[in-house]
């Protein structure tokens, strides 16, 4: 007898109705207390007279970029101990209060127990229990009928990373995470310059390699509470001398474990990178020799029309710098030259005129820009005394190996997000940042390299027939809830639903509006409510075969193995797609098991990282095996080595001439700058943080962390006082796009005139509404000019707050 | 002879209480109670700081069983269930425990809980190490340095998953060990020195 | 045999339902745990405890003023020796059982015989508890048994004077060699028996003129005037040591200010006050008048205010330190109340600590007063109106042989 049939026993029509319902929160824990009952699905545990204990191994979810593999005791069926899996070396073996927390997240009375199917409107979340069958085959009647109404684009799937869906956005043959908008903000400037691969700014260096940096700037990123594994390292690196400067608008546990903490007005990170770019000029602390043959800079620029000088007229967008060469200004022939010819001197700053035309190097170019930026004007909007931006640019060019970090958070969730990951890239380009392999140079996103862009191998990718692949998204559409996006039909995971768009009365209205929306979830997230089917996943301890799930991530391979079978009935992304493919016709396509999959994908491998690794080999060293020939600690541009069209850095954005941003120039935030009249109605900037007690919105219904969080605002003891109000009163978060209502409460680490809260909340656990519901959702032209599109300036927000 | 102790470095505790759900997990501890828990020093709620914008400071000071050399606690317990062991931990004996929780007006740290009720478990049945004694109501509990574990010579499991590696266990009787190279080295500390308890678990910045 | 009136049926009835919630609520919180009640990991003694330090006090009264009698041979007070040794026994069984439903594991007391740790003062406690409660039996059996021993009354009152003074001591050092909480003052002991000696005579003013009331036992007035007195020397006393005990708090303006700051302004503030204002000040000004205590009706408001002041002092004592952790942060302590472990937030938290008596503890506490009240009824009415009439003449007899043989010895000497 399978597991999964014996749950049903514990799981009465009537209480899981009881647990879909409004009330969840409250009658959910006897959703809980079936399950664990002996009548239950435990019943053939309790046959054992002695406790029967066993160890297995799996990942952790990875939204937090950690990947913690995991050493699982099981005693009597039941999940009783998690701590760190062993690893080759033992740096890798971590867990957090998440991890651990899964004793009882994963037996959450918000799990959903079966698949339900929508009786009540649509977002009130009233549903019946229904069979597997008949939910797959409603699904699928439902995508065929989509494929032939309104063609396959029509369908959106809005993958999670904690998912294990790999097939079905292809299956389906929809749009994947369409118009995403989320974490590109500051990669979208940053990444172009270096053609940094994933474009969302990843660093050039790992983590690791922070202990070789004498001078740290850490600007508005709180890595100790986003991504906690990687909190050793910024301890060694402390430990070995290294300066970290947090730059922060707040006190976040980052700033204040910091050597030091620097105050900066939130969203004027650009102004801050502008100002010390100018110092950097102005005192002639770049690197002239680096920034002359491993950059841009020489290169000339058509004064006229911004466009780069090359040597024959551009055909194509896409020509290179070997197939049409940009032209520099020798300084030893005192001609213009190609840039890659033998024994060319450039010259760094020139002014030439060719035939008749007008032309600079773009480091002139850059020169002349950033006279508009001056100390003073920096010190003025960042709210950083000029002295300490001449400190910080000394520091950060002159004391060296530099390292300038950023994450994904803070300035990255504004709408000028790409011209401060552009000055950024700039800045960190002027002091040599890139390519050299000394050790402590880098710039970037260190929280997203940790584990995505370093020690990840390449699996084979399992074939599928060519017609399933995903649709590109509607080409005047850039946002998915937009008109133009063609969206009938949602697929949606983890809590994407909140996640994914500011302004959620918007996205409310949007997903009123759609023809079908299913919900593949783990827990009974607030997207849940939005659907139609609801598909209830194993979490990634449950597995319906020993072998699950195999990721190549932290320069590992990470196998996932069953630790318990699945609770209630719920099934395996990869059973559910299995069963999504045979209705839509692909059945005989996929693998028949997990096992033959991930047994594929490493063995077919081409990866060198992962050539020889065999599942057997996985299995027998408990789930982790290290990735062959992996550096001590891994670093980008090896030797100067960059993709960008020129093969140089390329601070020069040629096809953003015609948006003024070819050179970063400063644009304000949308909403939250300062004299904004807006502010005399919502006079508060609210952002939303990362806390070390979730993961977005995973974890919320956790009840071992919940017993350390409330949900509240957080705001300066001044600020509240200003309004009334004291620790602990409900207030009401507002503004002209909506409100929501938590407690607040008083923190000197607020920086005055800002509200903060925790992002992700269910609006179950506030006292009324989604915090998402005031967030900004303003398109910012140039986006669709960026390569990720437009950011969501969810920071970019200002609202009031009175006593609810 | 074998005295365990614990050096934890502050500098590199950030407050994430992962120690705080690993002793939870490892020991069994019900709904509502904690052997181990992460304080913002001085401060009304775990956001705050000390001090007033932007002139500001905070520290989190993870606090358990300090297993003092001079244990309040056990002088003064009745029917000696608390006891100190032969390996220089502070452990009770749940079969001698009366619950008059003389020992819990006694400890300067706040360091133990008391069983008010029958333990309330989310999830519902016992987790954590399958040695570690199950407690009723009416009894007094605390960080037993995971005797378990420790007995085992593994290291407690707060050490075990802190992920900023900030606490170093082992014997403070011998002068080589880690912990007790760290104790000298980093002129390590104890919590409320005053109250001449001479705890075992030590702190260093 | 008198039948008992129809006012004492009554009373009886009414104190034995009293006793019978009292006993009903008791099993419901052994059924539950101690969780009932509204004590948390941070204020982890209550009700209970406040009630057995005051009943451990208010038991001193009765048997000083009795054994003062013979050991300093004070004459007058032998005419109260036995109402005062029975509101003793009383008083002190009622500490003892507070003590005994305090404990979380009553089931398990036994390991204090089995396995006793000498270094803990609960276990010197019980001990002197135990002798002092036989000690009060014995001196009830040689004053009723076979007439007045007064040879055997004097023995045991040489004992019993001691450890009525040790008794109060060792419940003070339960609290006070407590270093970690501000309970820590050698004072403490001084404290712990001038108030149990201004409580318990207090006390045992109130209840001899309710028997006197009652028509069981002759309280004279001149003697109500004596004990008026020595009440207004002991709260004097009482007084100094709280000055004493206040100032050495207040002065370093270190940790103890604080505690003393929540005293005066703080949680406790309220019970601060009423004992300084209502327990020491106002009935120190009327007893030190001789006229004010010849006044039935002042000598009982002064007495009754003086049991309440010393119950207010109870409370401030014990709580101040409890409500502020010695390392203070947030979230604070896990309460581990019963409200805590079914927390879905940050409730199970407390920063600084409260308390405050559930139903179940009021509850308890009542029936155990019942169960006092009606225990000293019946052994009043069974020694004093019952006995009274064969042996009184016997004890006015004695006190008169002892008066005669007192005189003698004074006018030898």
């Amino acid at each position: 007898m399978s597991t999964a049939n014996s749950s049903r026993g514990g799981l009465t029509r009537r209480s899981f109705l009881k647990t879909a319902g409004a009330a969840a929160g409250a009658v959910g824990l006897a959703g809980a207390a079936s399950m664990t009952s002996t009548s239950g699905w435990l019943a053939p545990a309790q046959a054992h007279a002695e406790p029967e204990e066993r160890v297995a191994y799996t990942f952790h979810y990875r939204h937090c970029q950690c990947n913690c593999h995991l050493k699982c005791t099981v005693r009597d069926g039941r999940m009783v101990l998690i701590e760190p899996n062993d690893w080759p070396n033992k740096r890798n073996e971590t867990v957090c209060l998440k991890g651990i927390s899964e004793i009882q997240h994963t037996y959450s009375a918000d799990r959903i127990q079966a698949p339900l199917k929508r009786v009540g409107e649509r977002g009130k979340g009233e549903f019946v229990q229904i069979t597997w069958d008949e939910a797959l085959d409603t699904i699928a009647d439902k995508v065929k009928e989509t494929w032939e109404k309104d063609g396959p684009q029509a369908i959106a799937f809005q993958t999670a990373v904690d998912s294990l869906t790999t097939f079905l956005p292809k299956l389906l043959k929809g749009q994947e995470k369409p118009r995403r908008g989320i974490d590109i903000g500051l990669g979208n400037g940053f990444s172009p310059a270096l053609a940094e691969s994933g474009q969302q700014g990843a660093s050039s260096n790992e983590v690791t390699d922070w202990k070789n940096a004498k001078t740290i700037l850490n600007v508005g990123c709180n890595m100790l509470e986003t991504c906690m594994v990687t909190s050793k390292y910024f301890f060694d690196a402390k430990d070995a001398g290294s300066e970290i400067i947090t730059i922060d608008p707040n006190f976040c546990t980052t700033a204040a474990k910091s050597s030091r903490w620097i105050p900066i007005v939130a969203g004027t990170d650009p102004a801050l990178y502008l100002g010390m770019v100018s110092v950097i000029l102005e005192k002639g602390w770049y690197n002239e020799s680096y920034l002359k043959v491993n950059t841009s800079m020489p290169f000339l620029v058509k004064r006229s029309d911004g466009s780069l000088l090359r040597r024959d007229i551009v055909s194509d967008a896409a020509q290179t710098g070997t197939e049409n060469p940009f032209m520099v200004w020798d300084e030893g022939t005192e001609s213009v030259v190609e840039y890659l010819a033998n024994g060319v001197s450039p010259a760094l700053e020139h002014e030439a005129v060719v035939d008749g035309e007008a032309y600079a190097t773009v480091f002139s170019l850059l020169k002349e820009n950033q006279r508009q930026y001056t100390v003073a004007w920096a010190s003025e909007l960042t709210g950083i005394a000029e002295e300490t931006l001449v400190e910080l640019a000394d520091k950060y060019a002159n004391h060296g190996p530099s390292i300038l970090s950023f994450g994904f958070g803070g300035g990255e969730k504004f709408y000028n997000a790409d011209v401060a990951g552009h000055a950024a890239v700039l800045l960190a380009t002027l002091v040599g940042s890139f390519g050299t392999d000394v050790p402590g140079w880098g710039a970037g996103a260190y929280v997203n390299s940790y584990q995505k862009i370093f020690g990840a191998g390449k699996f084979a990718s399992w074939p599928l027939p060519s017609e399933c692949k995903t649709a590109k998204a509607a080409k005047g559409s850039v946002d998915c809830r937009d008109d133009k996006s063609g969206i009938k039909f949602l697929w949606a995971q983890n809590g994407a639903f909140q996640q994914v768009a500011g302004n959620q009365n918007r996205t409310d209205e949007w997903a009123r509006s759609l023809d079908f929306i299913v919900v593949q979830d783990i827990w009974h997230t607030p997207t849940v409510d939005w659907a139609d089917i609801v598909l209830p996943v194993c979490s990634h301890f449950e597995c319906d075969e020993e072998i699950g799930f195999v990721r190549a991530l932290r320069g590992h391979v990470l196998l996932q193995q069953r630790v318990l079978d699945p609770l209630f009935e719920s099934k395996t992304d990869f059973w559910i797609e299995r069963e999504m493919a045979k209705r839509l016709g692909y059945g005989d396509s996929m693998p028949a098991s997990q096992e033959e999959l991930t047994r594929f994908q490493l063995e077919n491998s081409t990866d060198k990282a992962v050539a020889g690794i065999t599942l057997d080999e996985v299995v027998a060293s408990k789930g982790v095996v290290a990735l062959r020939n992996q550096p001590e600690i891994a670093r980008s541009y090896s030797g100067q080595t960059y993709k960008t069209k020129s093969g140089k850095i390329d601070v020069y954005y040629e096809d953003l001439v015609s948006y003024g941003q070819a050179l970063p120039t400063w644009e304000a935030p949308h909403e939250a700058y300062a004299g904004n009249v807006l502010r005399e109605r919502y006079p508060l900037h609210m952002t939303q943080r990362r806390s070390r007690y979730f993961v977005h919105q995973n974890f919320m219904d956790a009840t071992w962390i919940r017993q350390h969080y409330d949900p509240a605002v957080e705001m300066n003891p001044i600020d509240l006082a200003a309004r009334g109000l004291v620790s602990g009163d409900t207030v009401e978060v507002f503004n002209d796009r909506g409100s929501f209502k938590c407690e607040c409460v008083a923190t000197e680490a607020v920086c005055p005139g800002m509200a903060i809260i925790v992002e992700g909340v269910w609006p179950k656990f506030m006292v009324e509404g989604n915090l998402q519901n005031v967030t900004n959702d303003a398109v910012n032209p140039r986006g669709k000019a960026l390569a990720k599109g437009r950011v969501i300036p969810f920071n970019d927000t200002l609202v009031e707050v009175k006593k609810a | 002879m074998t005295k365990f102790g614990m050096a934890i470095n502050l500098d590199r505790c950030m407050g994430c209480n992962t120690c705080a759900m690993a002793c939870k997990m490892q020991n069994n501890v019900p709904m509502g109670m904690m052997w181990n828990r992460v304080i913002v020093e001085g401060c009304e709620n775990e956001f705050d700081a000390q001090g007033t914008y932007p002139n500001l400071a905070r520290t989190y000071l993870p606090i358990a069983c300090q297993h003092c050399e001079n244990p309040a606690c056990q002088r003064v317990c009745p029917t000696g269930a608390t006891y100190k062991d032969d390996k220089g931990r502070v452990q009770i004996d749940y079969d001698k425990c009366i619950g008059c929780r003389m020992c819990m007006a006694a400890c300067p740290y706040n360091a133990r809980v008391f069983n008010w009720n029958d333990p309330v478990r989310d999830p519902d049945f016992c987790y954590g190490d399958a040695g570690v004694p199950v407690r009723s109501k009416g009894v007094m509990e605390k960080c037993t340095m995971c005797k378990e574990r420790t007995d085992r010579g593994d290291e407690p499991m707060c050490v075990r998953c802190c992920p900023a590696e900030a606490r170093t266990f082992g014997d403070l009787d011998d002068p080589s060990s880690e912990v007790s190279r760290l104790i000298r080295e980093k002129s390590a500390y104890v919590l409320l020195p005053e109250q001449g308890t001479r705890p075992q678990v030590r702190y260093f910045n | 045999m008198q039948t008992a009136s129809p006012k004492f049926k009554i009373v009886a009835g009414v104190l034995g339902v009293l006793t019978a919630a009292g006993v009903a609520a008791w099993i419901y919180q052994l059924m539950g745990g101690l969780g009932v009640t509204g004590m948390n990991n941070g204020t982890s003694w209550g009700l209970y405890i406040t009630m057995f330090m005051l009943f451990v006090g208010l038991s001193a009264g009765g048997l000083i003023v009795a054994s003062s009698a013979s050991v300093f041979h004070i004459t007058k007070f032998k005419a109260v020796a036995l109402p005062a040794i029975i509101l003793s026994t009383v008083c002190i069984c009622a500490a003892g059982m507070f003590v005994l439903i305090d404990m979380g594991g009553i089931q398990r007391v036994w390991r204090i015989v089995t396995g006793p740790n000498p270094t803990s003062p609960l276990l010197w406690d019980m001990c002197v508890i135990t002798v002092y409660l036989v000690l009060n039996i014995l001196y009830l059996l040689f004053m009723t048994r076979y007439g007045v021993d007064s040879r055997k009354v004097e023995v045991v009152s040489r004992f019993a004077l001691p450890a009525a003074i040790l008794v109060h001591s060792v419940t003070a050092w339960i609290f006070g060699l407590q270093l970690a909480k501000e309970w820590y003052s050698a004072i403490m002991a001084p404290i712990f028996v001038a108030s149990a000696m201004d409580s318990g005579l207090a006390l045992l003013l109130v209840v001899l003129v309710a028997l006197d009331a009652a028509g069981w036992f002759k309280f004279s007035r001149e003697l109500m005037k004596s004990l008026a007195g020595l009440l207004a020397t002991c709260i004097a006393i009482d007084a100094f040591f709280i000055g004493c005990e206040v100032l050495t708090m207040a002065y370093p303006g270190a940790r103890g200010a604080e505690a003393l700051s929540i005293m005066l302004g703080g949680a406790t503030a309220p019970f601060f006050w009423f004992e300084i204002v209502g327990g020491l000040l106002v009935p120190f000004c009327v007893l030190v008048f001789a006229k004010n205590r010849a006044n039935v009706k002042l000598v009982v408001a002064s007495s009754v205010l003086v049991v309440l002041g010393v119950l207010c002092k109870r409370v401030w004592l014990l709580f101040t330190s409890f409500v502020v952790p010695n390392v203070y942060g947030a979230p604070g302590i896990a309460s581990g109340s019963s409200a805590a472990a079914h927390a879905t937030g940050v409730d199970m938290w407390a920063a600084t600590s409260s308390y405050a008596p559930t139903w179940v503890e009021l509850v308890v506490v009542a029936g155990v007063l019942a169960l006092g009240a009606l225990v000293f009824m019946l052994l009043a009415r069974k020694m004093l109106v019952e006995g009274g009439g064969k042996k009184k003449a016997q004890v006015a007899s004695a006190v008169r042989k002892e008066a005669a043989s007192a005189a003698g010895a004074e006018a030898s000497a």
